[in-house]
């Protein structure tokens, strides 16, 4: 019992451990993910001319980041744009691992977006994945360096745990 | 003297799903059948016209021709409004604001009013809205069986003009003629610069137009009819408000190379457009007179 108590702590330590490395991978690919979404989008609405709800469904099918983009679109009749744009990067930024950081970026984007001309949706997207970008830079830097550490340090706590109650 | 009496296919609710619920919940409240166009303006009250007047939506529910004790518009229903008619899309229909009214669904026209932004000599946008106009677009089966045995002789389609003053059924008119002579087996081409005759969306239109009828949407009437006559093989090309010498050059084009044409210009019962009528073989007149798509005349030319 002893052992399979200590097996226990060894194994959700390390889980623990791998939740965390496993959320900074998470984040780096959302952020690719997102970047990749935004110049979609950009292209859907500044030369194609896509309607504003249109284009979010078209980024979601190509691009989609846990429904942000779709879940805007269902609900902007209803809340307005630049609501139901918070909503769901609000709601779904979680799940997508994102930081708060990221998801600052994310609701700047909606402030302007569908209420002024090509020219000026075009420079708000790129703004925003400028930012994005080097967010992603540091996101990878720091999954590089610490994704490895966190894993082992889950491993190791749980190990010294365990010897310590047994 | 024609009354288009048809089957009116009435008002669908599409142009409600563009005002705020909270207006949109009034106006489904009562009864808009006979309404043509509905007036939105900040803090006015919301307008409703009919062939009888002007009505205004009461606080207490219905409508009323006194503005005393009306619902207004505040500035944020007016702006949500604005954003549920553009879809949000204001990059996408720059052109359209610029132009002054955007189609929606349905093929309603939405005049916008506010202040006009001009670049090079000419308007842009319009900015700081301050009024829309939904003109109500109805389908109006039958408003051509009048001029139909006129319009079709021994087989030929004649080349008609519908003469009409604003909101007196020409595009109306227009649209059913389109769908009768697609009915009758002829190859019709609608030219729809301004989206109101077939009012596509998604490359379906709002109307029945018979299952013969192409529609070329949002270019100019004169570069318009030449793409149709050189791609779709027309024997008839429809189109609305003929105005400059462009489009009377294209019309003369089209009847050299044998396709009809049927199209409407502005005008009073009695109006002269010499350059224009010269190009056709009948001209249907219509007016206000006993309500929208009244027949005054039909002139063989």
């Amino acid at each position: 019992m002893r052992l399979i108590g200590g097996a226990c702590i060894i194994i959700s330590s390390f889980f623990i451990g791998c939740t965390v490395s496993r959320r900074m991978r998470r984040r780096c690919e959302s952020l690719r993910r997102v970047i990749s979404a935004l110049e979609y989008l950009k292209t859907r609405i500044c030369v194609f001319d896509c309607t504003m709800k249109r284009a979010l469904y078209d980024t979601e099918n190509a691009y989609g980041v846990c429904g942000i983009f779709s879940s805007a679109a269902d609900n902007m009749d209803r809340d307005g744009l630049r609501g139901a744009w918070r909503r769901s990067v609000t709601e779904s930024g979680g799940a997508a691992a994102l930081d708060d950081g990221d998801v600052e970026i994310l609701l700047s984007v909606g402030d302007r977006l569908g209420s002024t001309d090509s020219e000026n949706q075009r420079l708000n997207l790129e703004g925003a994945r400028e930012l994005l970008k080097r967010r992603l830079e540091e996101a990878e830097a720091d999954y590089t360096q610490q994704g490895r550490l966190y894993r082992n340090c889950g491993l190791l706590c749980g190990m010294l745990t365990a010897l310590l109650l047994l | 003297m024609y009354i288009a009496n048809c089957e009116d296919i009435g008002l669908s609710r599409a142009p409600l799903d563009y005002f705020p619920s909270s207006l949109r919940k009034r106006l489904e409240a009562v009864n808009l059948d006979g309404a043509y166009e509905i007036h939105i303006a900040a803090d006015m009250p919301l307008c409703v016209y009919f062939s009888d007047g002007r009505y205004c939506l009461k606080r207490g529910g219905g409508l009323t021709k006194n503005v005393s004790g009306t619902v207004k518009v505040t500035r944020g229903e007016l702006e949500k409004c604005i954003e549920l008619v553009t879809g949000s899309s204001v990059y996408a229909l720059k052109d359209e604001i610029a132009g002054g009214f955007i189609t929606i669904k349905g093929g309603h026209r939405v005049g916008i009013c506010g202040s006009g932004v001009i670049r090079g000599g000419e308007v842009t946008f319009i900015k700081d809205i301050s009024a829309l106009n939904f003109r109500l677009a109805r389908e109006c089966i039958g408003a051509s069986d009048a001029v139909m045995p006129y319009i079709i002789q021994r087989g030929a389609v004649r080349s008609t003009l519908v003469i009409s003053p604003p909101g007196a059924g020409k595009t109306t008119m227009l649209r059913d003629i389109a769908r009768s002579l697609s009915r009758a087996g002829k190859r019709v081409s609608i030219i729809d610069e301004r989206c109101e005759i077939a009012a596509m969306a998604g490359g379906e239109s709002a109307f029945d137009l018979g299952v013969s009828c192409d529609v070329l949407s949002g270019v100019k009437k004169s570069e318009g009819m030449i793409m149709m006559l050189r791609s779709m093989s027309p024997e008839v090309i429809i189109t609305d408000e003929l105005g400059g010498e462009d489009d009377v050059r294209a019309v003369k084009r089209l009847l050299n190379c044998g396709v009809a044409v049927i199209a409407s210009v502005h005008g009073g019962a009695d109006g002269k457009q010499k350059d224009i009528l010269s190009c056709f073989d009948l001209a249907v007149t219509l007016s206000r007179r006993r309500g929208a798509g009244t027949v005054e005349r039909i002139d063989s030319l």
